[in-house]
């Protein structure tokens, strides 16, 4: 019973989920775009154009679901839970990202560098505490080689009052 | 012509000539590496050239372009496993060569064709950029516009993959483009009241997020290296291969050079023309598909030669024909160097150094990557996931480094997010960026045309060169309807 519960959203919805993704987007940005004049005098103004490409965004995504929807083409079958790819490498990677923004105001270039090379080494596939710190060490090295030889001068580099 | 053969005087110098060797060697590196196309290596390496002069940074930015298209095919014939999409093509034949221990004499014949179509290319870029810059300057803001929506249509409708995707998300780059304060009357649009965004999303974030960050996710999810690499023997052709592969190189340089000024043509496309044209010459070694040089020579020659034209509608119109191009573009944009009409005119110095660099930085590729095709087939053994975490470090000193900013260190995370899903929505996020680029141009001459109209639309079905474009999109638009309408099956 278990297995034919589906593991995977039903077809329709999956061949929807790109234009509607899109189409939900575009809307948002129409919706901002109104609280712009479309016109200056005779000039144009800042809503104009906005509001002509944010409405195209809306109406190509609303033509493209349409046409996805109506389509006989059979979708690429739904990947298996074992088959798809696990997301602990993509959210570490941004994980990375997350930490280097947050760790350069307080700690400096080089460790902030070093800490996003360590974790992204991590969430790479290098789970060897030898591997990942590795990863942090050369991280932190580029860092320092390229913000001694590449970045301007007041750059900060390592933690504050060091 | 005779201007970028005084510039040849002024690019060898010690400096210039270093610049062009770095960008190519850091170009072939970054392209060999499978995952990591042309518009995330010159991406990545962006930040080098900050710190240095127009002149310089244009020779280095276009070294690390088509030092990264020749990286590629190394990739392609070792692996089978393309640093760029144009190397599925060369990989058809020169994996099987490979396979047959004929890598080296692939390689080799990858880089001789490469250089022919690059060094003739420059020679065609050299001859016909300026008439075209000069006739470019003629085009009304409404022919400009109407050329611009035709770039963007022809990129949307050649690309792989389907149309109406592409024109999407073309249009929301377009969007995104537009975030910022406004040219016209200076109101912040599209803001949300941050002000780190009235300048505008910057341009390293934007492509950072979509091609490093979610392309380095894709790479990790999807990738897996073959565990034997074919070794490189003596990086040398015969007399043989050289004598089936001049004729293919001819035919792919020409084909290349032609197709790649077409906005909207990618190199994969003119190396599929240029294979494709070979069928009609049947190859003196072995047939197409079986390991011919003939398929090796014609689709790199094109590739390289596609490549380099590619830089005329930019540099005589503006208009980037396809994402590497608009990279290329955002980048020359950083160093304060516009382009678009009126570029070779105020700048005879910058396209003559350009010219020279491809002239120079061809020759530099080839001595790079015959002796040293068995060092690049060394650096494919490195295992992916120990060069991931640098790359990241890379790309985010790279983006903070432009403004200083840790908001867009964020902004990179939030599009890496978006690349992400789109990566997951099975969509390419390439369109965005040519979009983006595009999207404020076309608005500029749009507001420039109804100034002068005073509002009236109707100068659009007026203006010659706007009704050509627009009548081309229209019926353009007509036959794809009608093609999709004829696939159905029972019709």
């Amino acid at each position: 019973m278990m297995q034919h519960r589906a593991s995977s959203p039903p077809v329709w919805a999956r061949r929807l989920a790109a234009p509607l993704f899109l189409a939900a987007l575009g809307l948002a940005m129409f919706m901002l775009a109104r609280t712009q004049p479309a016109w200056l005098d005779e000039r144009i103004g800042p809503g104009l154009f906005a509001r002509w490409l944010s409405l195209s965004v809306v109406a190509m995504s609303l033509i493209w679901a349409i046409v996805d929807f109506r389509s006989e083409d059979g979708l690429e079958p739904a990947q298996s839970r074992a088959a798809r790819p696990p997301l602990s490498m993509g959210l570490g990677l941004l994980a990375g990202v997350g930490l280097f923004a947050l760790a350069l105001p307080p700690l400096g270039l080089v460790i902030a560098c070093a800490l996003t090379a360590g974790v992204v080494g991590w969430a790479a596939g290098d789970r060897s505490p030898v591997g990942v710190g590795l990863a942090a060490a050369t991280g932190g090295a580029c860092a320092l080689a390229v913000g001694l030889g590449l970045l301007p001068p007041g750059t900060l580099l390592w933690p504050q009052g060091l | 012509m005779t201007p970028w053969i005084g510039e040849l005087a002024t690019i060898l110098t010690w400096e210039n000539l270093g610049l062009c060797f770095t960008g190519a060697l850091l170009g072939t590196i970054t392209g060999v590496l499978p995952g990591i196309g042309p518009a995330a290596t010159l991406a990545l390496l962006l930040p080098l050239t900050y710190t240095l002069d127009p002149a310089g940074a244009l020779i280095m930015l276009a070294a690390i372009y088509y030092g990264a298209q020749y990286g590629s095919s190394t990739t392609a014939i070792l692996l089978n496993l393309p640093g760029e999409t144009s190397g599925i093509v060369t990989a058809l034949d020169g994996h099987r060569l490979a396979l047959a221990g004929r890598a080296g004499p692939a390689i080799a014949i990858a880089a001789l064709a490469s250089l022919f179509a690059g060094l003739a290319t420059a020679l065609f870029i050299a001859l016909a950029a300026g008439p075209i810059a000069d006739l470019s300057l003629l085009i009304s803001p409404a022919g400009l516009a109407g050329l611009i929506a035709l770039g963007l249509f022809a990129a949307a409708v050649i690309a792989p993959g389907r149309p109406l995707p592409a024109i999407t998300l073309i249009l929301f780059g377009a969007c995104l483009g537009l975030v910022g304060t406004d040219s016209g009357g200076g109101w912040p649009r599209f803001t949300l009241g941050l002000t780190e965004l009235r300048d505008g999303i910057g341009f390293m974030p934007l492509v950072m997020g979509l091609f490093a960050i979610a392309e380095l996710i894709r790479a990790l999810e999807t990738g897996s290296r073959p565990d034997r690499i074919a070794p490189v023997r003596w990086p040398w052709p015969t007399w043989n291969d050289l004598r089936v592969s001049w004729a293919p190189t001819l035919r792919g340089s020409a084909i290349g050079a032609l197709l790649g000024v077409v906005p909207g043509v990618s190199t994969v496309m003119s190396a599929l023309a240029a294979r494709g044209a070979e069928r009609a010459f049947p190859p003196a070694d072995a047939p197409l598909g079986q390991g011919s040089m003939a398929g090796v020579a014609a689709p790199e020659a094109a590739n390289n030669a596609s490549a380099q034209s590619a830089l005329v509608p930019l540099l005589t119109l503006g208009i980037p024909g396809n994402p590497v191009i608009a990279v290329l573009a955002g980048a020359l944009m950083i160093q304060g160097i516009a382009p678009g009409p009126s570029f070779i005119s105020n700048n005879p110095d910058l396209f003559g150094a350009l010219i020279a660099s491809l002239v120079v930085g061809n020759i530099i590729l080839v001595i790079l990557n015959l002796p040293l095709a068995g060092l690049w087939a060394s650096l494919l053994r490195i295992p992916f996931r120990r060069l991931v975490p640098l790359i990241v470090v890379f790309a985010v000193i790279g983006v903070y480094s432009v403004r200083s900013s840790i908001f867009d260190v964020w902004l990179m995370l939030g599009f890496g997010v978006f690349g992400w899903i789109l990566v997951r929505l099975k969509l390419e996020p390439t369109p965005i960026v040519l979009g983006f680029i595009l999207g404020p141009a076309f608005e500029e001459y749009l507001r420039r045309t109804l100034l002068f109209s005073r509002g009236d639309m109707s100068v659009f079905l007026t203006d010659p060169v706007s009704l050509t474009c627009l009548a081309i999109i229209a019926a353009g638009s007509g036959l794809l309807i009608l093609r999709a309408r004829s696939a159905k099956p029972g019709r």
